[in-house]
């Protein structure tokens, strides 16, 4: 009786354990069909209030990192590397686009974004959308992304905060860490693009 | 005992007296005050510093005229980022301790000005101990504002305080 029970419990484990395993899995993945690849098609509004697809890309290497504006600490940290990265390409700085996309997009407007942006360097770009575009964004990137609310009534976002490397096929390359140092950024992206 | 044997005495009580306050005053130094000039119309920001404490203490609050104040860490957990507000940081004693980009950090929200680069505001520290240490903060511009950040939280390694910030 005793290993009966012992069995019940651990089977009873064991399923929740699977359960909570493909919860995440599905959380941070996405659908089965893109797993294992970063990014893919978008369709998203620029901080010029005009649609945007992942097309309008091609040809450009990308740097992408998704963030909020109300975010003190990370993102500037992350866009001041990338601003920094850039000013280290020489000739190849005009290869390389910049996309920061919001996973706040009921606080950040095409408005919002485009004097934040704006404000890291004149080639970036800022993207938002409906909650639905968004997400779907973060799935294609693997990016996670959720509300924690602050004790004044108001949320932070608790999010991955990482650099893609797209390339101008729109394929992904590499990622980087936010706080990769600049220097090691910019001889990394000199090597890859050609 | 007469008069002037007393005077004498609370001069030199006095006298004994005046170091210690001076040794008091110094007993907390909170240096290197910065933040970043805001990006665009956001409307907070995060302060950076470094404190020395002669002895074991504790930040437990901090406020600023301009704006709301709190106590702030930023983790990563799983390559999630994650901002917290904490109630008390502790600080070792004789031991530089940085809020640092990517750590601890004061949150200063509902600015009703943009930070331009230049500005100075004041920011007020509560010590557990060493009670209110007031200090100017710099606003930097936003992109040198990070030029060579010491690691957030308190030095380690005895060979890592030379990481820290030049004045
Ligand atoms: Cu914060």
């Amino acid at each position: 009786m005793t290993n009966y029970l012992k069995t019940l419990g651990y089977g009873f484990a064991i399923a929740l354990f699977a359960l909570l395993a493909y919860t995440a899995y599905t959380r941070f993945a996405g659908t089965a069909s893109n797993a294992g690849v970063v990014g893919g098609p978008f369709t998203l509004i620029d901080q010029n209030g005009r649609t945007v697809t992942d097309k309008d890309f091609k040809g450009r290497w990308l740097i992408v990192y998704f963030g909020y504006t109300h975010c003190p600490d990370a993102c500037p940290t992350a866009l001041n590397n990338i601003g920094a990265t850039l000013d280290q390409l020489g000739a190849k700085r005009s290869r390389v686009t910049p996309i920061f996309i919001t996973i706040d997009p009921a606080r950040d407007t095409a408005a919002t974004l485009k004097s934040y942006v704006a404000s890291f360097g004149p080639e970036f770009v800022g993207l938002t959308g409906s909650d639905a575009a968004i997400t779907a964004a973060e799935q294609a990137y693997h990016v996670y992304a959720a509300k924690h609310p602050t004790t004044d009534g108001g949320y932070d976002m608790d999010h991955s905060s990482v650099l893609y490397v797209m390339d101008p096929d729109g394929r992904f390359v590499t990622n980087f860490a936010d706080e990769t140092d600049p220097a090691t950024l910019a001889e990394r992206l000199k090597s890859l693009i050609p | 005992m007469n008069y002037l044997t007393l005077s004498r005495r609370l001069a030199l009580i006095g006298l004994c007296l005046l170091p210690t306050a001076g040794w008091a005053a110094d007993a907390v130094q909170v240096s290197d005050a910065w933040t970043r000039a805001t990006p665009g119309q956001a409307t907070s920001s995060a302060v950076y510093l470094t404190i020395v404490s002669a002895q074991a203490d504790a930040v437990v609050a901090a406020t600023t005229p301009i704006a709301a104040a709190s106590l702030h860490l930023h983790q990563m957990l799983n390559g999630i980022g994650q901002m917290r507000a904490v109630e008390r940081v502790a600080i070792t004693a004789a031991t530089p301790f940085h809020f640092a980009p990517m750590g601890y950090h004061i949150m200063v929200t509902g600015l009703k000005a943009p930070l331009k680069p230049g500005d100075h505001f004041p920011l007020t520290l509560n010590f557990e101990k060493a009670g209110p240490v007031t200090v100017a903060v710099t606003v930097r511009p936003l992109r040198e504002s990070t030029p060579m950040t010491p690691m957030s939280g308190m030095d380690a390694m005895p060979g890592m305080s030379n990481m820290d910030m030049p004045k």
